[in-house]
């Protein structure tokens, strides 16, 4: 599935939600090379979507570029909670 | 040097009270970049991070005669009138952010520019970047490290992680372009190919195209003539007939942009293909020796 480009933190979650809603989906693996996107838009949707759903479903996720430091803070933080 | 833009190019940002435009004029300016102005219609006199916004682009060069290229970040229904206005002005180079213009719309862009000799890059373009020099666009800069590897993409994504693996096999780039995702686009892969070419900071090309359209197939004849090395790779092998992958233009519609059609173009004419985009470091090492 294809964000597009810089993606609102609403339309990630929907999409994580599309993807693991779907009997077929085992597990997801997400790619986000922050250009016009934002990685730290990306990890207060994927924080966000993971405290309200609890999903049971593994997720990998790889992310670089543009706002990568405050990105990976926000999923450390997110972490130690 | 490099090509379209180096260290000493003059550029404006077009719509840079936007959310976006702003925040990546900021980055822009981190990264050296020379920002001279900045146009939004009715927000003239503001400042953007220090940059003076100015209502039109001829007022914005008037007082900024240097200026050659410039950046267009508005919605889509105002990037006709935008890009028009920047041509009419006189500058060069109009890097054309924006996504999803209309088709007729940038049907006559492209004719308009090329009565008037200007190069339009998108829309739906990432921008480009001259490593170390300058960057216009939104292109991650940690991505690019400057080296001579020329590197000419439709995608953003791919820009970025086709010079991440450059760098980490230690090459590096002499400008990274990205053409833009959209079906109509101003200039083409055999556009920026001529400039490689022609630039001896650069050594080789690495191009890569996606499934849609016909511009691929449009170079390859360039390739031949061409004296450096061109490595090219084809994103969507895979992609089924009729489903758009994320780009407007990404789709195969008929017998037309499939894969197939596009490797074997460019191969006939002398690019090496490659399957994956972290092959492409030990293919340039057995090209260039």
């Amino acid at each position: 599935m294809d964000s597009g480009g810089a993606p609102t933190q609403d339309k990630l979650r929907k999409m994580l939600g599309l993807l693991i809603d779907n009997p077929r989906v085992k597990a997801i693996f997400g790619a986000r090379f922050g250009g016009i996107s934002r990685c730290d838009d990306w990890a207060k949707a994927l924080v966000q979507y993971v405290i309200e759903n609890k999903p049971a479903k593994p997720m990998v996720m790889r992310m670089a570029g543009n706002m990568e430091e405050e990105g990976r803070r926000i999923l450390q933080e997110a972490k130690e909670k | 040097m490099s090509i379209i833009i180096d260290q000493n190019t003059r550029t404006i940002v077009q719509g840079i009270t936007g959310k976006n435009a702003s925040f990546h004029t900021k980055l822009m300016l981190d990264y050296g970049t020379k920002i001279v102005g900045g146009v939004t219609p009715g927000k003239g006199g503001e400042e953007v991070f220090g940059v003076r916004v100015y209502d039109t682009v001829r007022e914005c060069l008037r007082a900024h005669p240097d200026a050659t290229v410039s950046s267009v970040w508005v919605p889509p229904r105002f990037a006709k009138d935008a890009i028009l206005e920047a041509i009419d002005a006189g500058i060069k180079t109009v890097v054309v952010i924006t996504e999803r213009i209309p088709v007729h719309d940038m049907l006559c862009v492209r004719e308009r520019a090329r009565e008037k000799g200007v190069m339009v890059i998108g829309g739906n373009t990432p921008g480009l970047i001259s490593p170390g020099k300058s960057l216009v666009g939104m292109l991650p800069r940690i991505t690019f490290q400057p080296g001579r590897i020329g590197t000419v993409a439709r995608s953003g994504a791919i820009t970025y992680y086709l010079a991440n693996s450059l760098n980490l096999a230690g090459f590096g780039e002499s400008t990274s372009v990205g053409l833009g995702g959209d079906p109509i686009l101003g200039a083409n892969f055999e556009d920026i190919l001529r400039l490689f070419e022609d630039d001896p900071e650069t050594d080789a090309v690495v191009m890569a195209g996606e499934i849609g359209g016909v511009y691929e197939e449009l170079a390859a004849p360039f390739i031949k003539q061409m004296t450096k090395p061109v490595v090219a790779f084809i994103a969507g092998r895979a992609a089924p007939q009729g489903k758009r992958l994320g780009h407007a233009g990404a789709i195969i519609e008929g017998n037309l942009g499939t894969a197939e059609s596009k490797i074997e173009a460019l191969r006939s004419n002398g690019a090496v293909i490659a399957q994956t985009l972290s092959e492409i470091p030990e293919i340039l090492r057995q090209k260039l020796g």
